[in-house]
């Protein structure tokens, strides 16, 4: 079920009115289970068995480490907890990769190999693998350094079940996110009442979020589409720039916009899911740009596996070496497709780039034109990162990459160009009212705009273009994740 | 315990007031544009916004044409301007012949002659499209109601009102490094036959809907556009042609290839270059209508 079809706005307004009924309040968790169950198991009800089962592994080896009076008992269900929810991630996501890659397709049709090459794809299963993962490992490192949380006041194996499914099945994070810690979402989960609901934040993250997808995304979609394989031979290099650029544009408002429908959502039900991108297309750097661009991944990277493999304490190789674990892993997380991991390399290379040359003259000044310079700088290397997120076959970017440089003299297409344009306006505006506001320009425009109730306008105009300018509608790109 | 997200005041509902009021008021004003406004669009932003588009301003119009072209992107290269005021064409870019004809089962229109493109078989009916033009109540709404209507949404409306300015632009020649590039790519695809199953099931649905045109006064007529020599006869397009032949008989249909003074010119292999397609293009009406003659004579001769 998509964010953006009716069958969803019907489930939605069933489970508001559930939820906020007096006589339901006792049950607002479970409303929110069933609720999220039926939203999930709505295309493919039969992989609401394995997110139920990949929920009672996190709840019961989280359960237990909490439980353990020895150490070396909490260690052994937390480890049981992590392995056994990458195991799921790694059959369902990766068996067929793996098998591909090191055995050929198999022969017989019958095999282990064929099984698991024929292993549907699991919606989310990448955000609730990592949620579990996150769940296990908070319980066990609280309890390791002696802090008494929010759980071992009312802990009860029914309670904590019931959580656990909340906290995994939340059903408007459950499929790309954000990702949620452990230690941030279990103390929101207590009794919501209608009249506490910040329905301003809730309207503008709706209205900005369903904006991005509807409008922007998925027109640019449209455009877009020329970059698959074989159109790109026959358009000019400028022409594929434009594509690339639009691209770029696409994949941030598709996944901005999801993050904030999410955000807007959670608000509506009394809970508050963290902040997923922060004006990405302004960074000057490559690790500022990794705190704005989907930045509940790059957290949770940050925290479960940077940091334990030692971050960056232990010398300047080994902080190389573990930014391209890091970002070659987190690239894989994306998609079961080796481009995938070679996107997460050329992050991860260009981060190591970057902390090389990080006293250098170039990131030390701070004149405009330079950190104007370090902007596109970071632009035109993400940008040019994603063709391996549009093109998951090599052949492929190998192709497109020769076309970028040998269709020069092809005659210069104006339509799409046009359109993306026009569709980007939107999104650069946004970013350079943030850089205007942060450059301290709120004087005269500012002042103006707010007279005016600017804010009201923009918004009011989003919704008329909601109605009026939607593209075809489009699963979101971060779906297949 | 209350949440600790922040209580609702009045000034909050005001600013939220202030933004359905606003986009009230926009929708009313374009809505209202548009509706007084009306100019004619035929293109949109991108292939399948024009594919809608052309049916919808088929579907939505009084006028009813004789001659129906349904079929691909093939099909899309003939241009109206060359086939004649007697001839629509519903071909639809990244479709299929079934889409058109499942469009015109569902029409209320009476055309004479349905011209079958029969190139291409391996495209399935383009369900979403169909329900989106057929959709109640808008679908009825929508001839009145000018704002329901796809090409008028702002960026169709400004695009196509650009291109109708320009006129047809000739198009640039593809330089013969990257022709070559696109025809070995249609040869590779077109090199693995398609799986039997699917077309039976094509060309089940297609001969079911040919029967359906054929009992409410419509008669089919299959056209072959001519393709490059390295297409002609490769694996696929063997396959559709028996599969087509055996449906649909010569012996009991109209059949119609139009003819090149030459090789065909192509873009890739497929599509014919604009003065190809305008030579075929021209040629579809008196054919089309020669074979619909012919047929009726042949059937009246029978009758006596």
């Amino acid at each position: 079920m998509l964010f953006t079809d009716w069958i969803f706005f019907v489930l939605l307004g069933i489970t508001f009115v559930l939820y906020y009924m007096p006589v339901m309040q006792r049950y607002q968790v479970m409303v929110l289970i069933a609720a999220s169950a039926v939203f999930y198991a709505y295309n493919q009800p039969a992989l609401l068995i394995l997110l139920l089962i990949s929920a009672s592994i996190s709840a019961i080896s989280s359960y237990k480490v909490f439980i353990a009076e020895k150490n070396i008992e909490a260690k052994i269900w937390a480890t049981f907890g992590v392995v056994l929810n990458l195991v799921i991630l790694c059959l369902f996501k990766y068996g067929a990769l793996l098998i591909l890659t090191f055995y050929g397709k198999p022969s017989s049709s019958n095999s282990v190999g064929e099984m698991l090459i024929s292993l549907p794809l699991p919606l989310g299963i990448s955000f609730y693998s990592f949620h579990g993962i996150s769940l296990v490992v908070d319980v066990w490192r609280r309890k390791a350094v002696g802090i008494t949380n929010v759980w071992d006041k009312e802990i009860s194996a029914k309670n904590h079940g019931k959580k656990t499914l909340l906290y995994l099945m939340f059903f408007p994070q459950l499929i790309a996110g954000p990702i949620v810690k452990a230690h941030e979402f279990y103390p929101q989960i207590n009794r919501k009442f209608f009249q506490d609901i910040d329905w301003e934040r809730a309207i503008r993250a709706l209205i900005v979020g369903y904006f991005l997808k509807c409008v922007i995304a998925n027109n640019l979609q449209m455009q877009t589409f020329w970059l698959a394989s074989p159109y790109y031979l026959g358009l000019s290099s400028l022409n594929l720039l434009f594509l690339l650029f639009g691209y770029s544009m696409q994949i941030f408002s598709d996944f901005a916009g999801y993050s904030l429908i999410a955000i807007g959502l959670a608000y509506l039900f009394g809970y508050r899911l963290p902040d997923n991108f922060r004006f990405p297309y302004i960074s000057e750097t490559f690790s500022e740009f990794w705190t704005r661009w989907h930045i509940s991944l790059s957290t949770w990277l940050r925290t479960y596996l940077y940091y334990p493999l030692g971050g960056n304490r232990a010398g300047k190789g080994r902080t190389y070496i573990n930014l391209l674990i890091v970002m070659g892993l987190g690239g894989l997380w994306h998609g079961a497709a080796w481009s995938y991991a070679v996107w997460g390399l050329w992050h991860g290379g260009a981060l190591v780039i970057e902390r090389f040359f990080s006293n250098s003259r170039f990131y030390r000044v701070q004149s405009i034109l330079i950190r104007t310079l370090r902007i596109g700088l970071v632009f035109v290397v993400v940008t040019m990162g994603w063709i391996l997120f549009k093109l998951p076959h090599f052949s492929d970017v190998l192709g497109f990459s020769h076309a970028l440089i040998a269709n020069r003299a092809l005659p210069f297409g104006k339509s799409v160009p046009f359109f993306i344009t026009i569709y980007s306006i939107p999104i650069i505006a946004y970013h350079a009212l943030y850089l205007m506001r942060r450059g301290g320009v709120e004087g005269f425009f500012f002042r103006i705009f707010n007279a005016i109730r600017g804010e009201s306008i923009i918004l009011g105009g989003m919704t008329a273009a909601i109605i009026l300018a939607s593209g075809d509608s489009s699963a979101f790109i971060y779906f297949q994740f | 315990m209350h949440s600790s997200i922040s209580n609702f005041d009045k000034s909050r509902w005001k600013r939220l007031r202030d933004v359905a009021l606003a986009m009230v008021v926009l929708v009313a004003l374009y809505g209202t544009f548009v509706q007084i406004w009306s100019p004619l669009i035929e293109v949109g932003q991108n292939q399948e916004a024009t594919n809608r588009i052309r049916l919808e301003n088929y579907l939505d119009s009084a006028s009813d044409p004789p001659i129906v072209l349904v079929g691909s992107s093939l099909s899309t290269r003939l241009a109206a301007s060359a086939l004649g005021p007697l001839v629509e064409n519903l071909g639809i870019s990244g479709g299929s012949s079934l889409t058109g004809l499942d469009v015109l089962a569902h029409a209320h229109k009476h055309p004479q002659i349905v011209v079958i493109e029969a190139n291409l078989l391996d495209r399935p009916i383009d369900v979403d499209l169909l329900e989106t033009l057929f959709r109640e109540p808008i679908s009825s709404l929508r001839p009145e109601i000018k704002v329901l209507q796809y090409r008028y949404r702002p960026v169709n409306l400004i695009y196509g009102l650009i291109a109708a300015r320009h006129g047809e632009s000739a198009e640039a020649d593809v330089p013969p490094a990257i022709f070559k590039l696109l025809l070995q790519d249609q040869i590779n695809s077109q090199s693995k036959l398609l799986n039997p199953a699917v077309v039976k099931n094509h060309i089940a649905e297609m001969t079911d809907l040919v029967s359906r045109l054929v009992a409410s006064g419509i008669s089919p007529v299959f056209l072959t556009i001519p393709v490059d020599p390295a297409l002609a006869q490769s694996p696929q397009a063997n396959q559709f042609r028996q599969i087509f032949e055996n449906a649909f008989p010569k012996s009991k249909y109209c059949w119609i290839r139009p003819t090149l003074p030459g090789v065909p010119r192509t873009r890739d292999g497929l599509h014919l270059v604009q003065a190809d397609a305008a030579v075929v293009a021209g040629q579809i009406e008196p054919l089309a209508n020669a074979c619909y003659i012919s047929a009726k004579h042949a059937a009246a001769s029978i009758t006596r």
